[in-house]
């Protein structure tokens, strides 16, 4: 997002417009780290389906299950209801995020319907 | 010029001054357009720097939460590992690093300080947290979790029972969200500061330009 005057017009900037771009800035900066925290959640899904399946497949009655950079030893059962577990809180957490998103794009387009309303062409509230 | 009516600085951060009137501005900094210009740029850099760093201590605190999930996923499953009969002699030694800090190193700790009066600077310090099995030699096979030694830092260990790691833990681990609020806080407040400069800047550029445009209008029709 750039602010960037064009012309030399003599749009007067007030305070209030002044914070409106700074709540774009703020929540566009928020929506690029929600972007990230999506993508890494949706892998996170995407491992512990393989992890499950892979699971399923294997005879071995002990499993060595991953935590950080430790490996425990824990039996298959377990493993399986771990996964689930970890499986659920992981959608919940996606949905929360993604629904964030939703509520700050709205809240972006109302903005930018604002200022590009006050400043037309002075201002440049796209991605580069 | 007008100041904003939030603080005038944070934390050490100077906040950048909201301007009214472009020829009002100039003329109370006393200041041509080109040194103005200067200026700005150099406060925004000055953001940037600042921006970099906290940036980076957010990411070790997010490390160090992490790790501190995996502890407390780790001491449930021993705890009730413990509690199945068939587990033989568990030597499990876990491993948890929280990330290095941002590189300044601290003066060396002295052994048996009190926790308390240990300042939680988290960036700077790695946890370690070796788990020790015990095994019981009952026909019960009951398996014990004796104590707990925590890395404080380059120089100092300590053992604690599992009560009291617990504890510590818990409190290092509500400091460290503390401290990211604060963080997150400044974050926001440095992204405003830097926003209002930039827009300052063209501002103050375009009121040069429109400036300038003035004045040759006025030359070309004072010549004709």
């Amino acid at each position: 997002m750039q602010q960037s005057g064009s012309s030399g017009s003599e749009v007067e900037v007030t305070w209030e417009d002044q914070q409106n771009i700074n709540k774009f800035g703020r929540l566009n900066n928020r929506l690029h780290d929600l972007d990230d925290e999506i993508k890494i959640a949706k892998e996170t899904n995407e491992s512990l389906e393989d992890a499950s399946n892979e699971l399923i497949l294997t005879d071995e009655e002990i499993v060595r299950f991953q935590i950080g950079e430790v490996f425990a030893h824990v039996p298959k059962e377990e493993v399986e209801s771990r996964i689930e577990e970890m499986k659920e809180v992981t959608s919940k957490n996606l949905e929360k995020l993604e629904e964030e998103k939703e509520s700050i794009v709205a809240q972006m387009a109302e903005l930018k319907k604002i200022l590009y309303g006050k400043f037309k062409d002075s201002i440049n509230l796209e991605e580069d | 010029m007008s100041t904003s009516a939030s603080a005038t600085e944070r934390r050490g951060i100077p906040a950048a001054s909201f301007v009214e009137d472009v020829q009002t501005y100039l003329s109370q900094l006393n200041l041509d357009v080109n040194s103005a210009l200067a200026f700005l740029q150099e406060r925004l850099q000055q953001y940037r720097v600042v921006e970099m760093k906290l940036l980076a201590q957010q990411r070790d605190l997010q490390h160090l939460f992490l790790a501190m999930g995996n502890l407390t996923i780790i001491f449930l499953l021993i705890k009730q590992q413990a509690k199945i009969p068939d587990i033989e002699c568990l030597d499990v030694v876990a491993t948890l690093q929280a990330k290095k800090g941002t590189g300044e190193e601290d003066s060396v700790t002295p052994m048996l300080q009190p926790l308390e009066s240990i300042p939680l600077k988290f960036p700077r310090r790695q946890l370690l947290l070796i788990l020790k099995f015990l095994k019981a030699f009952t026909p019960e096979l009951v398996l014990k979790m004796d104590s707990v030694c925590l890395w404080l830092g380059a120089n100092v260990m300590l053992e604690y029972s599992c009560e009291e790691a617990t504890v510590l833990l818990q409190k290092n681990l509500e400091n460290a969200k503390a401290s990211l609020e604060v963080l997150v806080a400044d974050l926001q407040f440095l992204r405003d500061q830097v926003t209002i400069t930039q827009v300052t800047i063209a501002r103050v550029y375009n009121w040069d330009v429109h400036q300038r445009r003035l004045r040759q209008a006025v030359a070309a029709t004072s010549e004709s």
